[in-house]
């Protein structure tokens, strides 16, 4: 095996950024390293070189899986919108970086294995229009939890809550599981279309590569008649999903209900993990070793109030990635509120421009931060509120905090930004320097 | 209704500290949750009409286990009547998420058949493995 030697250069892939390589092993196209014993700036030239390598695999396969997503999604008049991108090469040597230093990358084929959503694809579903006030009522009237109706005084406490009214923090953690059973037919108008389209694609992979049967489908009640109907006569591009995360705050509503998780378990059979928190109001996982009185501090899967649905994908030409389902409204807000968590977790690619709000991020301490992100929460829980039709109040930022972490002021941010970064794009040819 | 102590939730990003599993070896714990669930199935679920899902759950061992507990769940099927997934799920040692896979689904006789197979427990510690190993992700 020939291994080249080590020269390092320095690539600037866009403006203001760089990453370390080691030029000869890029030149050569050689994809075999060592890390260990490796001082931590060659280490880091190791790990720039494969990125870029990683990073033109995927380019090379993006067409392909951009395809595929189409053709599993296109026809629906629900979707918005669909994105895709390739990760870019920078993004992927921040990831593998992070790989290297939890002791999970220590060969190319173990960082290409780390870049899971090496094409990141998301699927806007629709916003549903306002309901009225008949309706809302009409559902609260109708709704039955664990088969029983609510009782007059639950009923008046979910309708609080739907329209905001003042509550006690009690009153609000009693009425929190019964909005969540009220949201769910809401949920699933919004998200059904997509989530049937899903089924059929990992259903028609299943029966491409384990020679799943209509028949077992049948009889093991995998999907609905319609469905099957669907998957007979219609042309179903297949998916192969290995991952599914259901993504919400604390006091926020998922993208696909519990009824639709469990759908996509039975189409997936044993070989998909899902990570999906239960409705309150269905049935606690750990009545025993987990949420005992004293121990309980967070059992939200984002602090943030991060609200998506996303499924990790080997596409059919083998490269990885990642479809995220949301609205248009979260997935605005999710483009530019994940500022702060990356400037806490030290990805402080930002520029200048942004220097106010760093410092505002950085002054606060982990109790602030733990307060500002119940605030970026209820922006993601405000957003999804108008997405569901719902009666909706913008939050305020509390007082304590500095304006420039305001949710308008995020956005004028984050969009400043991008129009300056394509400004200095514009024109832009990566190159290489040597190393002073 | 609510399982969950909300009212003690205050502080978020708070590093919970495994709970010690006491007594009984793996294997023994996960015997035991089996036959709780087991006989769980045979009393709740009617031949026909609802149910309440429930689940059964045992600590694991910190220096074997990544995840600090696991659970057999018996969740009713919402789209179809009378039927259940079985489902184990290990909760990360930080108890922000768990992690979960369906075993099998069906009404109470395949659940149980399914149960009752010799080499069911070793599939469960397996399965416990590679979630826990999941959640580190």
């Amino acid at each position: 095996m020939k291994i080249s030697g080590t020269i390092l250069k320095i690539f600037v892939p866009k403006p203001g950024i760089k990453m370390l390589v080691n030029y000869p092993r890029l030149q050569a196209k050689e994809t075999f390293f060592v890390l260990a014993d490796k001082s931590e700036k060659a280490a880091a030239a190791e790990l720039g070189t494969a990125a870029i390598q990683i990073s033109a695999y995927i380019s090379q396969r993006f067409a392909g899986a951009k395809t595929q997503i189409s053709n599993a999604f296109k026809n629906l008049s629900t979707v918005e919108g669909i994105q895709n991108r390739a990760k870019s090469a920078q993004s992927i040597h921040s990831k593998i970086l992070r790989g290297f230093k939890e002791g999970e990358v220590t060969s190319f084929e173990t960082a290409q294995n780390f870049v899971l959503d090496g094409v990141g694809s998301r699927i806007i579903s629709k916003s549903l229009k306002p309901a009225d006030g008949k309706k809302i009522t009409q559902m609260i009237n109708e709704l039955k939890i664990n088969n029983k109706n609510l009782s007059p005084e639950q009923k008046v406490l979910l309708r609080k809550y739907i329209y905001g009214q003042k509550l006690t923090p009690e009153q609000e953690i009693e009425a929190f599981p019964l909005f969540e059973k009220f949201a769910q037919p809401l949920i699933e108008k919004r998200s059904q279309p997509v989530v049937d389209n899903l089924l059929l694609s990992i259903t028609k992979n299943r029966m491409l590569k384990e020679g799943l049967t209509i028949e077992e489908i049948k009889s093991k009640g995998l999907l609905s008649d319609e469905l099957i109907q669907r998957l007979t006569t219609e042309k179903i591009e297949p998916l192969e999903i290995t991952l599914v995360n259901n993504y919400r705050g604390f006091n926020g509503l998922p993208e696909f209900s519990s009824r639709q998780i469990q759908a996509i378990r039975k189409v997936t059979d044993n070989k998909v993990i899902v990570r999906s928190r239960p409705d309150l109001a269905d049935y606690n996982r750990f009545p025993n070793e987990g949420y005992t009185k004293d121990e309980i501090k967070d059992f939200a899967l984002k602090a943030s109030g991060y609200r998506t649905a996303q499924a990790n994908v080997i596409h059919s030409n083998g490269v990885l990635g990642e479809i995220q389902f949301r609205g248009p409204l979260t997935n605005r807000f999710a483009e530019y509120e994940h500022l702060a968590y990356d400037l806490r977790q030290e990805k402080n690619t930002l520029g200048p421009l942004f220097d106010n709000f760093k410092e505002a991020i950085s002054k606060l301490s982990p109790e602030e931060y733990g307060e500002y992100n119940l605030y970026l929460e209820k922006c993601y829980n405000y957003y999804n509120r108008l997405e569901l039709g719902l009666p909706a109040v913008k939050p305020k930022l509390p007082k304590k905090f500095d304006k420039i972490l305001s949710d308008d002021s995020l956005r004028t941010l984050h969009d400043t930004g991008e129009k300056m970064q394509k400004e200095l794009e514009k024109d832009f040819i990566p190159y290489f320097k040597a190393v002073v | 209704m609510v399982k969950y102590e909300l009212a003690k939730i205050k502080n978020r990003n708070i590093f919970m500290a495994p709970k010690e599993p006491g007594g009984l070896p793996l294997s023994s714990r996960v015997d035991k949750m089996i036959s709780n669930v087991k006989s769980r199935i045979e009393r709740e679920i009617p031949d026909k009409g609802f149910f309440r899902s429930f689940a059964e759950d045992i600590g694991l061992d910190k220096n074997d286990f990544y995840g600090r507990a696991a659970s057999l769940c018996v969740e009713r099927d919402e789209n179809i009547e009378g039927n259940a997934l079985l489902l184990l799920s290990v909760l990360h040692p930080h108890m922000n998420v768990d992690a979960s896979v369906m075993l099998t689904s069906g009404n109470r006789d395949a659940l149980l058949k399914y149960m009752n197979r010799n080499d069911f427990k070793n599939e469960v510690i397996d399965t416990i493995r590679g979630l826990s190993e999941s959640l580190k992700g």
